[in-house]
């Protein structure tokens, strides 16, 4: 042991010392107003969805349909560890790239050379793994000053020193015993750092809380489930329900700064049994509005009233200004895993519009059109003690999922990924449903079913006619998020490990390669000296793992075309010198 | 003489004590997977009250993955594990997979009615 602790201290210093040569190591920190600023920023990748509202949309226009087929790999680096899949989105910053791998571990790498500058590795307490899900996985980190954030798996928020990826500060969002988990990218707002939690399927009480970006101070909570008297309250019954009511917030919200307003996804309500709590269910399955300065919840829609089908409504809203029916809305639009795709109106909360996403939906016989309220279909929701009901279209991993689409704003076009499947679900009888902290909270058991020879799809929509423009099918589930560019070229991947380069325009596959292990994360692109890259995690893990089983793996693969890297040596040196004796007789 | 005699057990005794450990370490460490003869069983099988208690743990951990009958994961109803690896499997996970390791959240015992449940359920629930 002391061995490898020399020459992991011997790595650390070596790291150290490259930080503290390589012109990276002194790259300008990130202000509030530059993560105000992002979509402007064209060259760089600030934060999960590229900028606040969210659209994954480049103004990079190097790569185009005409020239993709000649995009080249860089450089590629491994995440190493377990291999517990990567589901994140890189950030990149003056000429570094930083995200998270499996068990939220973070690396900061030289964009140039494919060099890890540093890398943080939590250590989880015994038993932690049980606790998960859907895997070890995380999502991505946020960056703003001289400080890059991390949500650990284990409710533990961390501040990582950009430079040398030493911890700043670190504050315990909840006890990961009790079944609260975090595995999303936390979204920064002024001073303000929101994180949202995981644990739906474990009695949690869902709740986003906000944290002093330069101190880690808690500013606020807010639950979404309401307390007795709450505004929503009336909405549960009258019992201690609301305690055990899910509606968690794993997913990573948006920001309107015109209006100070962040949107937030929240998840399904727990337990999965709703005859476990008659009424509505609020805010499970919303869509929130909500002042960061506060927590004060403005007001919330929700697409799934008393879910008994695991809809969670966490998909990050996209926010885009759109002229419908020749009305100009200022809408937020999402992906729902209930199998429709919605534009609301995001100054009110008023429903816009529902269309299909998945064919043959029938847990409801339409949306209102008015008010975006469903129908249900009573026959499609199963009855504690009663028969199992099946199949239920779309099954629980949903019509779509964490998944990202990408919105291109020349085109009003949206991309998504979706998947066509259906399940079973059996609701227990009530006496067999007991809340212990920490143990799953369902009241219902379940099958995932194939629907038919394909599974996945990538849909490009266009949003104020309504429509999908064209559709690609996959035999495999899609589970990686899009990336539109300016070039017209789309980016994603797919189970099989291919990174796709698609024509936006027509869905043509441009060009692909195959990476060696399921894509489940999300492209990024960005420019460093004068030249446009493409980078994306290549991991099968989590959730995807149950469908198909590709090679493990873990790396981070990095693409331009015709690219060259600059490999230098001085890396290599620092390591050599430090790690490895020279010889002398 | 009587402290020849002491002199010369000293070093017997040691050597009975360290063979006394060596045969608990050699117990305690022996491999999972051993001779025919060696096979670890579930205890349970077949006893109703721990097919019950089995049922109980398996809706409050194992059904998120491997559902009424293989919901997203394997279809434990239908696994063709022996006891012991069964048991090895619960305890030390997959690696590589979604499976975790449950050492520290399940004991040997809430495994074995988990065991004796699905065995006693070959259709699922």
């Amino acid at each position: 042991m002391r061995a490898i602790s020399k020459r992991l201290s011997l790595v650390a210093m070596a790291a150290a010392a490259i930080a503290f040569i390589s012109p990276h190591g002194r790259a300008a920190p990130v202000t509030a107003d530059d993560l105000l600023n992002a979509q402007n920023n064209a060259g760089e990748w600030l934060m999960y969805g590229r900028d606040y509202r969210n659209w994954r949309y480049s103004p990079l226009d190097q790569i185009t349909p005409e020239n993709a087929a000649q995009l080249k790999p860089v450089w590629a680096m491994s995440t190493g560890g377990k291999f517990g899949g990567l589901e994140a989105t890189p950030l990149f910053h003056d000429g570094v790239l930083y995200f998270s791998a499996d068990y939220a571990r973070v690396f900061a790498v030289d964009a140039r050379t494919g060099t890890i500058l540093w890398h943080y590795e939590p250590e989880y307490g015994t038993g932690f793994d049980a606790m998960l899900c859907c895997g070890p996985i995380s999502r991505g980190v946020a960056i703003k000053g001289d400080l890059v954030y991390v949500a650990r798996l284990d409710a533990v928020l961390v501040a990582l020193n950009r430079t040398n990826g030493k911890i700043v500060w670190q504050q315990k969002i909840d006890d990961w015993k009790r079944g609260v988990t975090t595995n999303s990218a936390p979204l920064i707002v002024g001073n303000h750092l929101i994180i949202g939690v995981s644990g739906g399927e474990y009695g949690v009480r869902g709740y986003l809380k906000s944290y002093d970006t330069e101190t880690g101070a808690l500013q606020w909570t807010t639950y979404t489930v309401p307390a007795p008297g709450e505004p929503g309250s009336d909405t549960w019954p009258k019992d201690d329900s609301w305690k055990t009511g899910g509606a968690p917030t794993w997913l990573t919200g948006s920001y309107d700064a015109a209006t100070n307003t962040l949107y937030w996804g929240t998840g399904n309500p727990g337990p999965w049994a709703a005859g476990q709590r008659p009424g509505d269910n609020l805010w499970s399955d919303c869509t929130l509005a909500i002042d960061p300065d506060t927590g004060k919840i403005k007001w919330g829609f929700q697409y799934t009233p008393n879910d008994a089908w695991d809809y969670d409504a966490m998909a990050t809203p996209i926010l885009i200004d759109i002229t419908i029916g020749g009305k100009p809305i200022k809408a937020a639009a999402l992906a729902n895993r209930n199998g429709f795709f919605y534009v609301i109106d995001r100054s009110s909360g008023k429903f816009v519009y529902a269309m299909p996403l998945v064919q043959g939906i029938n847990w409801t016989t339409g949306i209102d059109p008015v008010t975006g309220r469903p129908s249900e279909v009573a026959a499609m929701k199963p009855k504690q003690g009663g028969p199992t009901v099946q199949p239920i279209i779309p099954g629980l991993e949903g019509g779509t999922n964490w998944f990202p689409p990408a919105y291109d704003p020349t085109t009003g076009t949206m991309f998504v990924g979706q998947n066509q499947w259906g399940m079973g679900l059996t609701a227990w009888e009530k006496k067999k449903l007991v809340y212990k902290p920490g143990d799953l909270y369902m009241g219902v058991d379940y099958q995932m079913y194939r629907m038919g020879d394909t599974i996945g799809r990538i849909k490009a929509i266009d949003v104020a006619n309504k429509k999908v423009i064209w559709e690609i099918q996959s035999p495999l589930p899609v589970f990686a998020g899009m990336l539109a560019t300016k070039g017209g070229v789309l980016f994603t991947g797919d189970q099989r490990g291919r990174l796709l380069a698609i024509d936006q325009k027509t869905g043509k596959l441009l060009w692909n390669f195959q990476t060696g292990s399921g894509i489940n994360a999300s492209p990024i692109t960005y420019e460093l000296d004068g030249k446009q890259y493409v980078a994306i995690l290549s991991g099968l893990g989590g959730d995807p793992s149950f469908y198909y089983s590709a090679p493990k793996g873990g790396m981070l693969w990095v693409f331009a075309i015709d690219g060259k890297v600059d490999e230098g040596n001085l890396y290599n040196q620092e390591v050599i010198q430090n790690a490895l004796p020279v010889y002398k007789p | 003489m009587p402290a020849i005699v002491r002199a010369s057990s000293r070093p017997a005794a040691a050597v009975s004590l360290l063979l006394l450990i060596g045969a608990v370490s050699l117990w305690v460490l022996r491999p999972l997977t051993g001779r025919a003869d060696d096979t670890v069983t579930d205890p349970y099988l077949g006893q109703p009250a721990a097919i019950d208690a089995g049922e109980q743990i398996y809706r409050e951990h194992c059904i998120i993955c491997h559902g009424r009958a293989g919901g997203r994961g394997p279809d434990l109803f239908a696994v063709t594990l022996t006891d012991e690896e069964f048991l090895d499997t619960v305890l030390h996970g997959r690696p590589g997979t979604v499976m975790p390791a449950f050492s520290t959240t399940l004991s040997r015992d809430d495994i074995w009615k988990v065991r004796a449940f699905v065995k006693a359920t070959p259709k699922g629930l």
